[in-house]
């Protein structure tokens, strides 16, 4: 029996809360009680619709920041200026095209909080930690905000279309050097990084198919914000690709890599990854990458398949996902409903080992255990008290005068009042400690504690001033094991 | 199913030692070598072999990207040097010449002085087998030391530390957590330990969890919180969410004892007048593992990164600039260490993932390539160039690469025997003929 076939919700394993949270955190960021209880009154197939088909959702009105031109444009620009004057110009389009990343992933991270589409913001994370570009690398705050919107434009989308879509996108074409690519001297980075991490995985092809394909994607490059095909440069000699051979160009190699079955296997293992659990079977991989071939590569019944399926409510998927970085921090902020400087989130994603906009590598972050660590793991429980409290830590322990770290929180951008958590709990404030522990509980971990856990939460509760429960209580919640995984 | 709780840091690294052998469903071999190391523990001394003092500690410094080798150790001797660089050559007069045949890039003038201070040595020519021009492949195949197995879950130093648990007291039973540490948010594949005997740490001073209630923040108070929340729990793992929060609670655990113990290390440790270190990411790291070893933490092995080294592009910039930040790192690090009086305890070895090829490529740039050098610092290396300079003309090339002549773990069997004092063929998986550079 397929691992994908739909999953029948019984009287053994009834659709509650707990399923419905499993299929809200999964395919969003954190969902909060109330939308709980609207999933458990809807079922399961209608909830997995609302998730799918969110183009039926009117959009977030959160338009992107302004973006500033192009630094080569003003350099042009200022050409007739004298050389103090140009300077001056061009650093200030430096300077703005940095301020403009930055806003970039505030905006992105705002939109993942108030999204009413959280399935769309979800899968653009996805591929962004999939067809990765570094900010690192490409500069130009215009084009990574392209890249972003095309991921989200077609995050649900045909698999040809983002391969192709990301093969002619200017920060791509930048960031693994396909803009130098020319028939005299080829360069091979972007079709081996799409073989061997964007499609195909290693061990499927040669590094003659590597020669190949680079020849075969010759002449993709971009003037400021457009793809140009610059036919000069490109190789229109005779290429043996996958056994195949012809005068093969890049969307030919794209349509040979889709008939691959490791294509469909390696993009099942990566979903699989994402939204279900660490190690997925090979019946599982297999059964998924049958679904994906039988709907030619078409995301969007592939996921409405996945978050329908037995493999998504097996026991082995339950609660078994360590919170990534953006996971966790968005959660935190949706789940207690704070406002707080999406900067400062950002920085703090950035110090968990999550940086948006730069993967660390063109392999995207490998997740998982992997986000957890000594460090990272202090950091996350501290996180959540700068979050809900703001108070800036004790000072440094020792003398060394140290250079701050890359990972130093803004703490001063941090803090919500007091009263914002109180009212977002609402009347879980007013109620004696028993119940505020309870609901924060629930709030946080959609799941009631031990009984010794509850008790000792409780005893903490009132210990303290009823003014700092909700943050200390909060805070000693997040501060489990507990809270880091979903 | 019964639920045992693991309440005191005490009973956590009483069970730590013996947890693998009784919980984990671990390969035969490995939980022999556990148990027998341990027994044989119990009776030896705490050092790992006789006159072996155990104050050594190894740094490992990684170049992320694929370090250009034939600009670091530039061949300015060789006419096929010239014949396919002609944009992205180092000029011959502004090499720093260690011999007719090679010197170094000019930014490394600090090192060059160490060098003929006797305090360096170069590997040339270092690769393996079938190499793979693939970042993440290549770099995991020195990570585990293992380039045949692509499903090796643990480092060549987590082996190390698992194998000879430096620091632990094997007659009190108790294990030591930092026998290795990253200096990091991100824990480096080469630490990654069964047993759990490795850290990542990135900053001392955020390396401690900070409670918010003010009478809380009192270090015993915190701590019996901190492990009320984070208690251990030791049922069967076969059950995915169990297996998950027990991850996460060793690692917690892990994370308090040694917090702690890094806050008594740092604020023993008095930085003296030193010529500071420079402002860099490298330099940061190595800061932070001069305080450690001048607070005089007993941590073996520490591992710092420096990337960016992937220049497939207007190379010359680029690489200068990281040239720099390694000679300058290095040179304060060791600045400091002599200062402190430990100069001669601390062997620094640097590797990248694999060389560049040797012609350029259109953008002013190198594609991935082969064989590279390595260096290795300290008052303990016998200095010099060791291993042969690979051959560039176009007929002894693979495919336009470097032929490798020694393979890297001749360089990890000789710091691992010579050095650290541990057996290398449990760890590498067989002998490997070692080097005379220490």
């Amino acid at each position: 029996m397929s691992t994908l076939a739909p999953f029948q919700p019984s009287e053994s394993n009834p659709w509650d809360k707990s399923l419905a949270a499993h299929l809200l955190n999964r395919a969003g960021f954190g969902a909060l009680p109330e939308e709980v209880d609207q999933a458990v009154g809807w079922g399961l197939d209608r909830t997995v619709d609302h998730l799918v088909d969110f183009d039926k959702i009117p959009d977030t009105d959160l338009p992107p920041p302004e973006m500033p031109p192009f630094v080569d444009q003003v350099r042009k620009q200022t050409a007739g200026l004298s050389k103090e004057e140009q300077k001056k110009a061009v650093d200030k389009a430096n300077r703005d095209n940095n301020e403009a990343i930055d806003k970039i992933r505030s905006w992105w991270v705002r939109r993942m909080i108030q999204t009413k589409r959280p399935l769309q913001e979800k899968m653009t994370l996805f591929w962004h930690g999939h067809l990765t570009t570094s900010a690192e690398d490409v500069r130009q705050a215009r084009l990574l905000l392209k890249q972003n919107q095309f991921l989200r434009d077609n995050c649900l989308g045909n698999f040809c279309d983002l391969l192709l879509g990301i093969s002619r996108d200017p920060a791509m074409l930048q960031y693994l050097n396909n803009n130098t690519n020319r028939k005299k001297h080829p360069n091979e980075n972007y079709a081996r990084e799409l073989m061997e991490l964007f499609s195909m995985g290693i061990g499927n092809y040669t590094e003659d198919d590597v020669k190949a394909a680079a020849r075969a994607f010759t002449g993709w490059t971009y003037h400021e914000e457009t793809f140009v095909f610059n036919d000069h440069e490109h190789d229109h000699g005779n290429k043996t690709y996958l056994g195949h051979s012809g005068d093969f160009d890049g969307s030919d190699v794209i349509e040979m890599i889709l008939q691959q079955a490791c294509t469909a296997r390696f993009m099942a293992k990566k979903l699989l990854r994402f939204f279900v659990c660490d190690e997925p079977s090979e019946q599982e991989i297999d059964d998924l990458a049958l679904v994906i071939r039988s709907n030619n590569y078409e995301f969007k019944p592939v996921l409405r398949a996945l978050f329908r399926s037995q493999a998504f409510f097996s026991a082995r998927a339950f609660r078994s996902q360590i919170k990534s970085p953006v996971q966790l921090v968005v959660g935190a902020a949706r789940t207690l409903g704070v406002t707080v400087d999406e900067h400062a989130l950002v920085m703090a994603m950035r110090g968990l080992g999550q940086d948006l906009l730069y993967p660390p590598t063109v392999k995207g972050w490998d997740g998982g255990e992997t986000w957890i660590n000594t460090q990272t793991l202090l950091l996350r429980y501290n996180f959540a008290g700068y979050l809900v409290d703001g108070e800036p830590s004790a000072p440094p322990v020792s003398a060394a005068a140290r250079k701050p770290s890359p990972h130093h929180f803004p703490l001063d951008r941090f803090g919500v009042p007091k009263t914002q958590l109180e009212q977002i709990c609402g009347r879980e404030f007013d109620l004696n400690p028993a119940g505020l522990v309870d609901a924060l509980a629930g709030r946080l971990l959609y799941a009631s504690l031990d009984p010794q856990g509850h008790q000792w939460l409780l005893e903490q509760a009132q210990a303290t001033p009823t003014l700092d429960r909700v943050s200390i209580v909060a805070h000693l919640i997040m501060s489990m094991p507990d809270y880091q995984i979903c | 199913m019964t639920k045992e709780i693991i309440q005191t840091r005490r009973e956590f690294l009483r069970r730590s030692l013996f947890f693998l052998a009784t919980s984990y469903s671990a390969p035969f071999f490995l939980t022999r070598t556990v148990l027998a190391l341990d027994s044989a523990r119990a009776n030896a001394s705490t050092a790992s072999l006789p006159g072996m003092p155990d104050e050594r500690v190894l740094v490992v410094v990684q170049m992320g990207g694929g370090n250009d080798g034939l600009n670091t150790v530039v061949p300015y001797g060789l006419d096929d040097y010239y014949r396919v660089r002609n944009t992205i050559y180092i000029e011959p007069d502004r090499v720093l010449k260690l011999n007719d045949t090679v010197g170094l890039h000019p930014n490394l003038a600090r090192l060059k002085a160490m060098y003929d201070d006797g305090r360096m040595a170069i590997v040339q020519g270092v690769g393996y087998p079938n190499p793979d021009r693939s970042h993440f492949r290549s770099m995991e195949i020195w990570h585990t030391a293992d380039p045949q197995s692509k499903t090796v879950a643990y480092g060549w130093l987590g082996r190390y530390v698992d194998n000879e648990c430096p620091g632990c007291d094997a007659q009190a039973n108790r294990i030591n957590p930092m026998g290795a540490i990253g200096l990091n948010s991100e824990m480096p594949l080469a630490l990654k330990s069964r047993r759990g005997l490795s850290i990542a740490m990135d900053n001392p001073d955020a390396f401690r969890w900070t409670p918010l209630a003010e009478e809380a923040r009192d270090p015993k108070h915190a701590a019996a919180t901190f492990e009320k929340l984070n208690h251990v729990v030791t049922a069967s793992l076969d059950n995915p969410e169990i297996a998950r929060l027990d991850f996460l609670s060793r690692v917690a655990m892990n994370a308090e004892l040694s917090s702690t113990r890094i806050r008594e290390i740092v604020k023993k440790y008095k930085p003296g007048p030193v010529r500071s270190y420079p402002n860099s990411g490298l330099a940061r790291q190595l800061q932070t593992v001069a305080e450690l070893i001048g607070g005089g933490l007993d941590t073996r092995v520490y591992y710092v990164s420096l990337g960016g080294f992937d220049t497939h592009a207007n190379e010359l910039g680029t690489h200068g600039r990281l040239m720099t930040e390694l000679s300058e790192g290095i040179d304060a690090f060791y600045s400091d260490l002599d200062r402190q009086g430990n100069g001669d305890r601390v062997l620094t070895m640097t590797f990248s993932e694999f060389g560049r090829r040797v012609a350029q490529n259109a953008s002013d740039g190198t594609d991935h390539g082969t064989a590279a050098p390595m260096f290795l610092f300290g008052r303990c290396v016998k200095p010099g160039i060791y291993g042969t300079h690979p051959d560039l003309q176009p007929d002894k090339l693979d495919h336009g690469d470097l032929k490798f002549a020694t393979d890297f773990r001749s360089v990890y069997s000789t710091v691992l025997e010579n050095w650290l004092g541990a057996k290398s063929a449990p760890i590498l998986g067989q002998s490997f003929e070692k080097l005379a550079f220490v």
